[in-house]
């Protein structure tokens, strides 16, 4: 099996044992760093001597290799692989699995995650305490927003109210507050089509926004270019007050500045834009595992299954009570091994017991410490609740349109973003430049690269 | 009358024979070679027929020899490809400028400081040059970068401490190539240097002496002596320079471009990277390496052409 993890003799965790023990399976697990996992899987994939379990490659990668006979395709063997079936086959919530993961021929090739993702993730971040001191209420909408960012303004003339490190990903991410669901390609759901996000009229209206932040000096124009390292200075040091970022950052930037600044508060804010929503994060996802076709399959496809269990789920996410963790008196999990230990995150558990090593898990226990939120990030899971956008269908290609894709896909994403930049950073951009703009996508194969969607999504309706 | 005039076989005998002798003589010298012809054998021509798969339609799982045959599809493909002369002319100038600007920068310091006396001075200044050719790519671009910063940026405050408005470098395309090249000078000037301060250790001293007596001033034995004994040095330096001209990194412009400078930043090779390693187009990355390593090649040659009839050394 292959994974990905810096951990040193991952084959002699207690994960490893307690997993032979319980399926009888002995898990030969050859690991490589994260940092250099994808380059050594594209390796080991074109030596053609395939590990029996791998991750890793993407879904057209999988139903491509799997077409040619290098994979077994899972579907044959559900008679034997009960949790998979319970899973993804008899639970109608989530059978769309198997009709978005599988290839043309119907197989599936791919055993997809269950539960990973924490609800809430990425958002808006604005200096509470800041906000407070100047009684500046949090924005409930996009006007207040500007209105906040304007106030901070006069409050410091010399700052820029909003810093962002994430370079060209702003407009992705500030996307969801204008109902665009992702880019380059986005679902429309009142049409039920899908279009590109960069020629959207509401993708517009979001640039003429952060246009007129940015002529105010409100947005930082250091938004394309800015280190991680700037960006952190102007956040802990009064520069800057709201961003986008992930919500880990709550309590990263809090420990940093504690020392000298005791009042600093970051906290998670609303979203911007006339939507008013977030992006929301699906309980299954493909991490491209796959099962290679040979002697060991039988074996394989049964040692996943039970990874998928919720006693699997538990083994590789938490562990085994009374073994290693005991209940604490709030019902949270507590591992009495690593009672020393100010913080235990997955790293620890990983380098510990080998739990949470990357590929070798699909299902995650809700009580692992992964789900264990900080006072901050609770408050971000309870004020988001209901303010997530429908997730997009998952659709499969043929390989033609994965190959129409695959060809405009770079292409469209790497103009519209060149396009965008030059909109929000130059004061001479305005309508005339916009129309240029849509005449150059279509000319780019926009059309082309919708109706690859469009035609996907035809026969994902009609099935 | 030599013998082996008159019996040409017999010559040949005794070619193999003088050969076998050569080897036996040199045996040891031999033997050192050997790890590196068999580096070369290896590491550098071995995946020459890999290249093979920029005349197919490569599929991992097929193999190299097992994919399909496509002929110059994925070459006529890149050629009519939208972006080719937008690759072609930024390549092709960026590698121009690089030529122009930092290869004169490391002889001219080496000059330079061959003059400098105080050999304390001397040592610490060129301690302190070859610095930067030890940190990763990675840190100098994040360093030029921060340095050109509009808010926090070091370069920054000095323009507006001397009253000047402060410039945005890293999103104006006309700044994009005088950043790439300078900051390319700063990192690799002291090292390449190195090689110079060599040549010039090797100047016989008496040569100075002699046009001392002479009455040569320092400007005189910079001009007369110093420079044309390197001359074959730089001569060599230069056509290497020719060779890799286009061949830039993709890692220092993938660090250093964003999206308001893609327009005269993208080259073939951030491209191979976009398209082979992003899209997993191989067969057609493979193309356009092939095509970027063409053109290496055909400037190689040129240079060294150039460097026979004009400076009377070549490479070979």
């Amino acid at each position: 099996m292959l994974v990905s993890s810096d951990a040193s003799n991952l084959n002699d965790k207690w994960v490893v044992k307690e997993l032979e023990e319980r399926t009888g399976v002995k898990v030969d697990l050859q690991f490589y760093s994260t940092a250099t996992y994808a380059e050594k899987l594209k390796v080991i994939m074109a030596s053609g001597d395939l590990p029996d379990i791998i991750h890793g490659p993407s879904l057209a990668e999988i139903n491509e290799l799997g077409g040619k006979g290098a994979f077994a395709p899972i579907n044959d063997y559900l008679d034997q692989l009960p949790n998979f079936k319970a899973m993804y086959v008899d639970n109608a919530e989530n059978n769309w699995v198997m009709k978005s993961y599988s290839d043309d021929g119907g197989n599936i090739y791919t055993w997809p995650i269950y539960g990973l993702n924490r609800e809430v993730n990425h958002g808006f971040l604005y200096r509470k305490d800041i906000f407070d001191k100047h009684n500046i209420p949090l924005w409930t909408n996009t006007e207040e927003f500007y209105q906040a960012l304007k106030k901070l303004k006069e409050l410091y003339p010399d700052s820029i109210p909003y810093a962002s490190k994430t370079q060209a990903w702003i407009f992705r991410d500030w996307g969801y507050g204008w109902n665009i669901a992702g880019y380059p390609h986005n679902y429309n759901e009142d049409t039920g089509k899908w279009e590109l996000a960069f020629t959207k009229p509401e993708y517009k209206e979001m640039l003429d926004f952060m246009k007129k932040l940015r002529q105010e000096g409100l947005l930082d124009p250091e938004f394309v270019t800015d280190t991680s390292a700037n960006w952190t200075a102007k956040m802990t040091t009064d520069q800057s007050f709201v961003t986008f970022d992930w919500i880990g950052r709550l309590d990263m930037f809090y420990n940093q500045v504690k020392e000298t600044n005791p009042e600093y508060d970051l906290r998670y804010g609303n979203p911007v834009g006339p939507e008013f929503k977030i992006r929301s994060l699906p309980m299954i996802s493909s991490y491209g595992h796959a099962i290679a076709k040979n002697e060991n399959t039988e074996v394989s496809m049964k040692l996943m299954d039970y990874l998928t269990s919720p006693s699997g789920a538990e083994l590789m996410t938490v562990g085994q009570q009374g073994e290693n963790y005991e209940l604490g008196a709030d019902g949270k999990v507590v591992y009495p091994e690593l009672k020393d230990l100010d913080l235990i995150e997955i790293k620890v558990l990983e380098d510990k017991y080998g739990m949470w090593v990357q590929g070798f898990y699909t299902r995650t226990d809700r009580r692992s410490v992964y789900y264990n939120y900080t006072e901050k990030e609770q408050e971000a899971q309870d004020m988001m609740k209901d303010m997530k956008l429908p997730l997009d269908p998952v659709l499969k290609f043929t390989d033609e349109e994965n190959s129409t894709i695959a060809d405009l896909a770079a292409t469209l994403q790497k103009a519209g973003e060149e396009f965008s930049a030059k909109y929000v950073l130059t004061d001479s951009y305005g309508q005339a430049e916009w129309d240029a703009w849509l005449q150059q996508a279509k000319k780019l194969g926009e059309d082309d690269f919708v109706g690859a969607y469009n035609a996907a999504q035809a026969r994902f309706d009609a099935e | 009358m030599n013998t082996a005039m008159l019996n040409p076989k017999r010559g040949q005998t005794s070619k193999w024979i003088s050969m076998l002798q050569h080897i036996k003589r040199d045996r040891q010298f031999l033997l050192l070679l050997l790890p590196c012809i068999a580096f070369f054998a290896i590491f550098r021509y071995g995946p020459i027929y890999g290249l093979i798969i920029a005349f197919k339609d490569f599929s991992v799982y097929d193999g190299i020899l097992g994919s399909e045959w496509v002929g110059l599809e994925h070459f006529r493909k890149f050629f009519n490809s939208f972006d080719f002369w937008l690759l072609f002319k930024n390549t092709l100038l960026l590698g121009l400028y690089n030529l122009l600007w930092s290869f004169p920068f490391p002889i001219v310091f080496a000059i330079l400081l061959n003059e400098v006396r105080n050999q304390r001075f001397k040592k610490s200044i060129q301690t302190f040059s070859y610095l930067p050719a030890f940190l990763s790519i990675v840190i100098i671009c994040s360093m030029v970068i921060d340095f050109l910063s509009p808010s926090r940026g070091l370069i920054n405050q000095f323009i507006s401490f001397l009253g000047f408005e402060k410039t945005y470098f890293m999103i104006a395309p006309e700044w994009f190539r005088t950043i790439f090249i300078s900051s390319d000078i700063w990192a690799s000037m002291g090292y390449e240097a190195i090689i110079y301060l060599a040549a010039i250790a090797g100047i016989d001293p008496t040569l100075y002496e002699a046009a001392k007596v002479d009455g040569a001033k320092r400007w005189h034995t910079m001009r007369y002596i110093t420079v044309p004994a390197i001359l074959p040095t730089i001569l060599v330096m230069f056509i290497l320079k020719a060779g890799s001209m286009f061949r830039i990194g993709y890692e220092k412009v993938l660090l250093l471009y964003n999206p308001m400078t893609y327009e005269v930043a993208d080259v073939f090779s951030t491209y191979v990277y976009r398209k082979g390693l992003l899209e997993r187009d191989y067969s057609y990355a493979a193309a356009v390496g092939i095509f970027e390593a063409l053109i290496a090649l055909i400037m190689l040659l040129g240079a060294n052409v150039l460097s026979r009839r004009f400076g009377g050394k070549s490479l070979w």
